[in-house]
């Protein structure tokens, strides 16, 4: 049974819904490292070190705001407890809006799965429920971690999802690039064709079909030196194929065609009765004219 | 422009002939040395070609518009239709080597070469392009239509295209002065001359 990290209530009006809050991910992009001494492959320490009383323990820290240059408030947990906020306790929402894709909510920080107390889960399931059937998120705000956040609240699978999302301000403008959308118009032939493509390539998705390769690919690295197998080192990209190779080869095939025909060429004249002088010379004319053809022929 | 489609090679002099190239004609832009391409509907094939986006470097000019051929080679360095249309119809496919065979230059540091003659925009192509891996001058021949027809046939291709070297470019249209035409069969050979060279090449 996973361990709740929050405990509160859902509040809209005069409705409060107790629940409990999971983390609904886990960061496993990247497998951790520990720094080790290389003589004898100690794990190193991190010490918490004061300029003054040098190492010191960590029981001896406390939490200080610098409020200017070198001067500091401290603030304990009495100050935390004491934040005359609402939402300290409470998933407070403060309305309820159409669930947009193209909207503030789409800047997700952190997704929490929600688990009513057995007091509330009628009417937990309920507002799940109507949230599902009308389309909508319910925008709230929620203190964790001595912060305020602001989140969206919509329905998931068997549960409801309380996704923290960044601050207004948090959010960078697009204003600073270069988007000139309105300088594009499309003709109904090229949408269509956009459309088609996409089309094509439309399918239900489902996260169980990608996974991280690189991640492991590293930890079959890891694994076999664990085994005490030599690490099998990636196999080398072969050489890319390069389109001179293939002028290289139609020039190659250009001058196995003229030897050909100057081949057949010769094989015919040699079969042929003796000419006349006078087609001799045309003849001869003709050759001329291949060779001069030949030298200003160039590839 | 647009090729006329013709029966059979053959030669002139006032022509040149180079290998109908088995990809998707192309209009490469280049801008601040960055190139975007157009293929046929004015579509923008990009993001099916990321390896191409800096093929702008390989140009000695700016502001250039280039027209060619956009390939994929297969695994042996031939050019394959069938991964050509797979990078399009689905843009994340990664299979084969994509490359660019430019064969006209329409536009040079922004100023337009289309009441050129070919045969000068052509030598104008030459000398703002040098070869690199994914980008290359088209070969071909003067007046030799026949012998090139062999050639490519031995390749194992099936088409040359033809212009009239003292033609402009009309943009748009179906042009005379460009001419695109099946190859004659290549008399049977004893060996097969493109794996050979093939084997012999340092891919």
């Amino acid at each position: 049974m996973p361990r709740a990290m929050w405990r509160g209530a859902i509040q809209f009006g005069l409705v409060t819904v107790p629940v409990k809050l999971f983390l609904a991910t886990e960061a496993r992009g990247g497998l951790s490292f520990n720094l080790l001494h290389k003589p004898d492959m100690e794990r190193i320490s991190m010490k918490v070190h004061c300029p003054v009383h040098g190492e010191i323990p960590r029981s001896e820290t406390v939490r200080g705001f610098e409020y200017s240059k070198g001067q500091y408030v401290v603030i304990d947990e009495g100050d935390f407890e004491a934040v005359p906020l609402k939402t300290v306790r409470a998933i407070e929402i403060e309305q309820f809006v159409e669930a947009s894709r193209d909207s503030a909510t789409t800047f997700v920080k952190q997704a929490y799965y929600l688990e009513p107390e057995a007091v509330g889960r009628k009417a937990f399931y309920l507002l799940k429920e109507v949230l599902a059937e009308e389309g909508l998120s319910a925008i709230c705000k929620i203190v964790l971690k001595d912060r305020e956040a602001l989140a969206a609240l919509n329905p998931y699978s068997n549960t409801m999802l309380l996704s923290t999302l960044y601050w207004p301000d948090e959010v960078r403008s697009t204003a600073e690039l270069d988007l000139p959308y309105e300088d594009f118009k499309f003709k109904p032939a090229e949408k269509l064709m956009a459309k088609q493509l996409i089309a094509a390539m439309k399918g239900e998705f489902d996260a169980a079909n990608y996974e991280d390769e690189y991640r492991k690919a590293l930890m079959a690295v890891i694994e076999a030196k664990v085994d005490g197998q030599p690490v099998v080192q990636p196999k080398v990209a072969e050489k890319p194929t390069k389109i001179a190779d293939l002028m290289s080869v139609l020039e190659a095939s250009v001058a196995a065609a003229r030897d050909a025909r100057a081949g057949r060429a010769a094989s015919a004249a040699a079969e042929k009765p003796k000419a006349k002088p006078v087609a001799r010379k045309a003849a001869a004319a003709k050759a001329a004219q291949d060779d001069q053809r030949a030298a200003a022929a160039h590839l | 422009m647009q090729p006329v489609h013709i029966d059979a090679p053959f030669d002139d002099p006032d022509w040149f002939f180079e290998p109908w190239w088995p990809g998707t004609s192309a209009l490469a832009w280049v801008t601040d040395f960055h190139a975007r391409f157009q293929i046929e509907h004015l579509a923008d094939p990009s993001t099916a070609f990321p390896e191409l986006a800096e093929m702008g470097a390989d140009f000695a000019h700016d502001q250039l518009i280039v027209e060619g051929t956009l390939l994929v080679l297969d695994d042996e360095g031939r050019p394959d239709a069938e991964l050509l249309r797979r990078r399009l119809v689905e843009p994340g496919t990664r299979e084969g080597t994509p490359a660019f065979v430019a064969s006209d230059l329409l536009y040079d540091l922004g100023s337009s070469l289309l009441g050129l003659p070919f045969e000068e925009r052509r030598s104008r192509l030459g000398g703002v392009l040098t070869d690199t891996e994914r980008t290359v001058v088209s070969r071909g021949l003067r007046g030799e239509g026949l012998t090139l027809a062999e050639a490519v046939a031995s390749m194992g291709l099936a088409e040359l295209s033809a212009r009239l070297l003292a033609a402009r470019y009309r943009p748009g249209v179906r042009d005379e002065n460009w001419l695109r035409m099946p190859v004659v069969e290549a008399p049977a050979v004893p060996t097969r001359p493109l794996l050979a060279l093939l084997q012999r090449l340092p891919l």
